[in-house]
């Protein structure tokens, strides 16, 4: 793609700003972003319903300020760390999530019913496991074991130094490391 | 800063060099969290987050973002929680409260309490954790009452818990008669008319001029006495009689209410609501005066006289706002056997309140399911009392 | 006797994150550590199964359906939250059709917070308390130190006479009130 029609196609996707973004670019915005966000907060809460709620809170706090939204790869980043931020604030303020499983599932085609047990046993154990973590260190945890950040990128989402970072990965693996070796015991 | 205090400070904060300089609190030895032994509440674990303390000159910061886990290890449910943080006692800033209201956690359940304050504490004062946490009130669904109650916090949460019954009440009962959308509208109505509500900034001192009498002597040059408008709810077991104020530009001062009790039996408490109107006509709420101290018993039938030992500035987006005309109203009322009044929806409707003052906590509360998680998240929630 | 690292530099070691001196020490070592080396493959497994980590089997289509058109009314329900407040200061703004459009909108709305009014508590001796946007404010002379900190902002904000000053916070459908006293 030529570069004056990236720009063209770029600033047709996010206007600059004193613009605002038309209801056809929002919803682009969102469709392109929501699956990756809502997984992002599933796995910081480990529950469905609060990634739900977290999600819109997300995206709506990120539509309100549109003027960082003109540059298409700095509006997901900025996407994300709303999303971890209002993550961690949840957390925070809730404390231990409850987790509760969708009642209304489709049935799933695509593995026997002996893997899709060992599937939620596994899911389990894991959401118990970073149940018993804090907030920033499960955060922390998720973007780099699970998203595979860089730790430069994970402090920059948590606001926080390389080094504060490293710390919480370590504690958040030692614990989880601990909390598997008591399970099978 | 002499060397003794420099080396509590280095004592209290490790290695903290002296001036502006953070520290992540330890809360093995920062705080203090104080369950008297019969307590409902079990305390299950606490997370100390980005809780920091910092040396300022001659006094300690502690930055506070603790989130405690509790439990109800009681048998009734527990509907309201309240938590007194101390850093210390003798200097503003160093005391506050949390409390957590409209809250329903069965026996077994646990819950969280998050603590965000700042609170600060002088270097000098050696010895001990730096932070105090103390239960002040746990209030149960029968609105029964446990804890040593230094701030009053059964009967703010009894308030606030009647109002939440009162409010659930309504809400359901316009699911019934209006059905879902009904219920929908009615929710985006609160929600506008919060964001609609008209803000005034208020400051209040202490002046000690209140003289004893009904209306106000000696008045300064400046100032003018005027006489209080009372909004009356049909419904108050208390109603106000007549007040005055001292009046100058946007200051209120010494207002003086009588009031009498129009119910059967003794109170021990009032709160007035203030209303103040500017030049325009326009009407906000300018605050809550407790009327009474903890020693008043105003038997049924009698007269009292409350009086405010205070001083109201009022002035919105940095402007005075010179003040037309003030109007009270009785806003909450505690009997001396622990039941509460508040004013009813349709007091709240009928008296035009329902524009002016705050909605409830529970309102809020079921306005931000309504706004986060949909309709049926909040006809859920309603079904749940 | 063989000193070991420290059980954080193994767990960083396994994720790639260890400094380059450590890492240095940390491989040298396990190639002759059976215990240490057994702890990194522990971390490194942990790893591979956080990996894996994904929701339950759920009607995404239906998820994110729902979730496109609650986004969208928060929208919508901020937009008149920011009318109302222009009103306030004086503007002009199409409040009643915004609000209007909102009323007919079938979902969830999004409640955003009014600015927090300033509130200032005057001491005898000649310290102010004030409340502003970002918390609770002390202030002395040309000092200020803010008191009540709180990341959103307070719905609702209440002076007592008895010289205390109420914040409340509403988050994800729970209530919380800060109390700031000055005796």
């Amino acid at each position: 793609m030529q570069t004056a029609t990236l720009q063209d196609a770029m600033t047709e996707k996010y206007p600059a700003p004193g613009s605002s973004l038309s209801a056809d670019v929002q919803e682009r915005f969102v469709t392109e972003n929501l699956r990756r966000i809502f997984l992002q907060i599933y796995r910081i809460v480990g529950n469905v319903h609060d990634a739900q709620d977290l999600t819109q809170e997300a995206f709506i706090k990120a539509l309100q300020r549109q003027e960082q939204l003109k540059d298409e790869q700095k509006a997901t980043h900025w996407l994300s760390r709303i999303a971890t931020n209002t993550a961690l604030d949840f957390l925070r303020r809730h404390g231990r999530v409850a987790f509760c499983e969708i009642t209304e599932a489709p049935e799933s085609h695509s593995e026997t019913p002996e893997a899709s047990v060992l599937r939620s046993e596994q899911r389990d154990w894991l959401n118990a496991g970073l149940e018993r973590l804090t907030p920033r260190e499960r955060a922390a945890l998720v973007l780099r074991d699970v998203e595979d950040l860089p730790a430069e990128e994970v402090a920059r989402r948590l606001d926080c130094s390389k080094a504060t970072v490293r710390s919480h990965i370590a504690n958040a693996r030692i614990k989880l490391r601990k909390f598997a070796e008591r399970r099978k015991r | 800063m002499s060397i003794w205090n420099r080396a509590l400070l280095l004592l209290a904060l490790g290695t903290l060099p002296v001036m502006g300089q953070e520290t992540v609190l330890d809360p093995a030895s920062s705080v203090k969290i104080d369950l008297p032994e019969n307590s409902p509440l079990a305390l299950i674990s606490t997370n100390m987050g980005d809780s920091r303390a910092s040396n300022r000159g001659g006094t300690i910061v502690l930055d506070l973002h603790m989130a405690l886990t509790l439990r109800n290890s009681g048998a009734r449910r527990v509907r309201g929680v309240t938590l007194l943080i101390t850093a210390q006692e003798f200097a503003p800033g160093g005391k506050g409260s949390v409390a957590r209201p409209c809250i329903d956690v069965p026996s077994g359940e646990q819950f969280t309490v998050p603590v965000d304050i700042r609170l600060v504490r002088p270097v000098q004062q050696a010895g001990g954790p730096l932070v105090r946490v103390q239960l002040d009130g746990v209030l149960f669904d029968d609105l029964s009452f446990f804890g040593p109650n230094r701030l009053n916090s059964q009967r703010a949460m009894t308030f606030w818990e009647t109002e939440a019954q009162r409010d659930r009440a309504y809400f359901k009962h316009v699911l019934q008669a209006r059905g879902d959308k009904g219920l929908g509208e009615e929710m985006l109505q609160s929600i506008a008319r919060q964001a609609e509500r008209p803000q005034l900034n208020v400051a209040l001192s202490r002046n000690g001029r209140a003289t004893g009498s009904i209306v106000p002597q000696g008045v300064a040059a400046g100032e003018h006495v005027a006489q209080f408008a009372f909004l009356k709810l049909p419904t108050a077991p208390v109603q106000p009689v007549e007040g005055w104020a001292e009046i100058a530009g946007n200051e209120a001062r010494s207002p003086q209410i009588e009031i009498v009790n129009q119910s059967g039996k003794p109170v021990r408490y009032v709160e007035i609501g203030w209303m103040v109107k500017d030049k325009e006509g326009h009407e906000y709420l300018a605050g809550s005066v407790p009327g009474s101290n903890s020693a008043m018993l105003l038997p049924a039938g009698q007269h009292s006289r409350l009086l405010p030992d205070t001083t109201l500035k009022f002035s919105r987006t940095g402007k005075p706002v010179e003040i037309q005309g003030m109007t009270g109203f009785v806003s909450q009322v505690e009997f001396a056997d622990g039941k509460v009044w508040v004013p009813s929806r349709e007091d709240l409707k009928s008296s035009a309140l329902l524009r002016i003052m705050a909605p409830s906590p529970e309102e809020q509360r079921l306005a931000d399911i309504y706004s986060k998680r949909g309709l049926a998240a909040l006809v859920a929630e309603l079904n749940r009392y | 006797m063989k000193t070991h690292p420290s059980e954080a530099d193994l767990a960083l070691f396994a994720g790639g994150e260890a400094g380059r001196l450590s890492r240095f020490f940390v491989n040298r070592h396990v190639r002759e550590c059976r215990e240490c080396m057994d702890q990194v493959n522990q971390f490194e497994l942990l790893r591979l199964e956080l990996r894996e980590f994904e929701p339950p089997p759920h009607d995404w289509n239906r998820l994110a359906a729902e979730m496109r058109a609650n986004i969208h009314v928060g929208l919508e329900a901020g937009e008149c939250v920011r009318l109302a407040a222009a009103e306030q200061r004086g503007w002009s703004p199409k409040l009643a059709v915004a609000l209007a459009s909102l009323l007919l909108l079938v979902g969830a709305s999004f409640l955003l917070k009014s600015p927090a009014p300033n509130v200032a508590v005057e001491q005898k001796a000649g310290a102010v308390l004030e409340s502003t946007g970002s918390g609770l404010e002390l202030r002395h002379g040309n000092s200020s130190l803010t008191l009540l900190n709180h990341d959103g902002v307070a719905a609702d904000q209440t002076v007592s006479a008895q010289g205390e000053i109420r914040a409340r916070y509403v988050d994800g459908g729970a209530v919380t009130i800060n109390n700031v006293y000055l005796e």
